[in-house]
């Protein structure tokens, strides 16, 4: 499998994630976002939403985002699968393909949730495997996103940035780094998040997402949970800016998956990405600019999308971040 | 210690089970009970799958409460839990589940409207097929014995005690609320998809169940003398005339 380029084809803006409630309104606004990522598993049918994806995509970028291929799985993926996975890259020519570090299929029965791996060589040895059939059978290198972490496995011998720096160096495939998932497993299982991000290789990095958490309050005290249902929170803004600053931009996607709100939200959260990361790029000197041009655009354009409230929600997330 | 594959079986007895004890001991959590940790997975794969579902039969969801849904769902997802990732494809038991489920026994409309519901869902899922036009009547033999029509792919059939077809269009949008009392009366409804729009056709036991054989792959002549035992009058040319109008015609092809 020849070497990744990070992103190929893909500008390192910022995109959104299409969902269902969606798809009628992009077709009817055509709103300005850098790129759509879509659930692979929604268009595996020939029924009306890929029809309406076949139409989207002749002005937007496409990612497809598998979550149902489970790649840890230690019987293997499941061929019928993979084949439905082919047959929507052949038909949506997405720009990125990307799955999970996880597996969701035991016995035959499907989870439905991203379940985690041990990090030691037995379970390397079968995802590497999983990752090169599935990169074989798409011709193509797939991105691999970390998970949200809730437990870890007594019998793993190895981080879970070795683990993965590990299987790009067997397959060739690249990583999707989810920064939302990296803040969420750091504060559950207790680890340094930007050292986290520091041990990744970066050139392999070729996504990121940001999506929002919640968390619960339990006896044994507070725990994270990855909705991908609220705002980005400030914390995951700050570790973004900080791993950008490490690795350079990235295509980035707003994920949402829950209590889904209304487009101009996420077009809100993907402009401030964008501006977040034009910030960083330019270094800290030049963001307090960023903030005036904001500001007057607030001041000016109160009934322009993404409208007054998530532009002034923006400013405040810039000033906290970057600490100006 | 186990290897992966009998540790991710034992995950999944214990996700879908509950018995979380059983494989604490693989996990670490810091200061924190790894076995209360582990029930995140298993409350994440029941809530996605209930979602799922109500998102499916949103208006068996409003016809049952919301919250006796959830619970029969739960049930449902304990008995029968997905097969494959595609989850388009998941839901297809739950009618019948409802069903004989003991707390919907008393009120079968309820099990009625799931099985319209998956209905809908498998006619959007499922392919459009250009229709054969009307001039093909001229031109293809039809009437020769062994000739069989093709119907669109995406033609559903129901059949329900209740005129549910219209309580599920006037209903499907949650801001709706949900009133009046259903007469009971026997309704067979085809629903097909052109293009974004479902269509709703509500079916005499004639055209009912020559639809259906049709569909079934079989003559014209058999689906005709099915039709023709349930209604003696059922003329076959006039049926043949509405499939093609009705744009449901898709082919025509000789069986052996």
């Amino acid at each position: 499998m020849p070497a990744l380029s990070p992103s190929p084809g893909l500008s390192p803006v910022a995109g959104i994630g299409l969902r269902s409630p969606h798809m009628r309104e992009v077709l009817e606004r055509r709103p300005a976002t850098g790129w759509l990522e879509v659930h692979a598993e929604n268009f595996m049918n020939p029924g009306v939403a890929g029809g309406l994806l076949e139409r989207i995509r002749t002005d937007y970028p496409i990612s497809i985002h598998g979550v149902g291929l489970s790649l840890g799985s230690a019987r293997g993926i499941d061929a019928s699968h993979l084949n439905r996975l082919n047959d929507a890259c052949q038909r949506f020519e997405p720009v990125l393909v990307s799955e999970h570090l996880s597996w969701s299929v035991g016995d035959g029965i499907y989870l439905n949730d991203l379940l985690p791996i041990p990090y030691d060589d037995e379970a390397l040895t079968i995802v590497a495997g999983n990752i090169s059939r599935t990169q074989d059978a798409l011709k193509r290198p797939i991105l691999i996103e970390n998970l949200s972490a809730y437990v870890g496995f007594a019998r793993s011998t190895m981080s879970e940035p070795e683990f993965l720096a590990e299987l790009v160096k067997r397959t060739g495939c690249g990583l999707l780094l989810d920064i939302n998932n990296v803040y969420v497993s750091a504060r559950n299982v207790g680890f340094d998040a930007k050292a986290y991000v520091a041990a990744l290789p970066p050139a392999a990095i070729g996504e990121i997402h940001l999506a929002g958490y919640v968390e619960n309050q339990t006896p044994d005290g507070p725990v994270l949970i990855d909705n991908h249902g609220s705002c980005v929170k400030h914390e995951v803004w700050s570790l973004y800016a900080s791993a950008i600053g490490r690795i350079g931009r990235r295509p980035t996607l707003i994920e949402w998956d829950s209590a889904i709100p209304p487009l101009n939200t996420l077009l809100g959260e993907a402009m401030w990405a964008d501006l977040l990361a034009s910030a960083v790029s330019f270094g800290r000197a030049s963001c307090p600019k960023v903030f005036e041009a904001r500001e007057a655009c607030a001041a000016t354009e109160l009934e322009v999308i993404p409208g007054a409230e998530v532009i002034a929600a923006m400013n405040n997330n810039l000033r906290e971040v970057l600490h100006v | 210690m186990f290897d992966l594959q009998t540790l991710q079986s034992s995950m999944a007895v214990a996700i879908l089970g509950g018995d979380m004890a059983s494989i604490a001991d693989e996990f670490r959590a810091g200061p924190a009970n790894a076995g209360a940790r582990l029930n995140i997975f298993r409350n994440n794969t029941y809530k996605s799958l209930t979602e799922c579902l109500k998102t499916v039969f949103p208006v068996t969801v409003r016809l049952s409460d919301e919250r006796f849904f959830a619970y029969a769902a739960h049930q449902f997802i304990a008995a029968k839990p997905p097969r494959e990732a595609r989850l388009s494809h998941y839901g297809a038991e739950f009618p019948r589940f409802l069903a004989s489920f003991e707390p919907c026994r008393g009120y079968p409309v309820i099990a009625e409207m799931a099985a319209l519901e998956w209905a809908v869902a498998e006619s959007l899922n499922d392919a459009e097929e250009l229709p054969v036009p009307m001039s093909f009547i001229g031109s293809a033999d039809l009437l020769g014995g062994k000739a069989g029509l093709r119907l669109q792919p995406n033609l559903r059939f129901t059949i329900s005690r209740w005129p549910l077809a219209g309580v599920w269009a006037d209903h499907k949008k949650p801001d709706v609320v949900i009133t009046g009392t259903l007469k009971p009366r026997v309704s067979r409804v085809a629903i097909s998809r052109h293009g974004e729009d479902l269509q709703f056709v509500e079916l005499d036991p004639a055209r009912f169940v020559f639809w259906r054989t049709l569909t079934k792959g079989q003559s014209l002549e058999a689906a005709a003398q099915r039709a023709l035992a349930r209604d003696p009058l059922f003329d076959l040319v006039r049926e043949t005339f509405i499939l093609f109008r009705s744009k449901l015609v898709t082919g025509v092809s000789t069986l052996p």
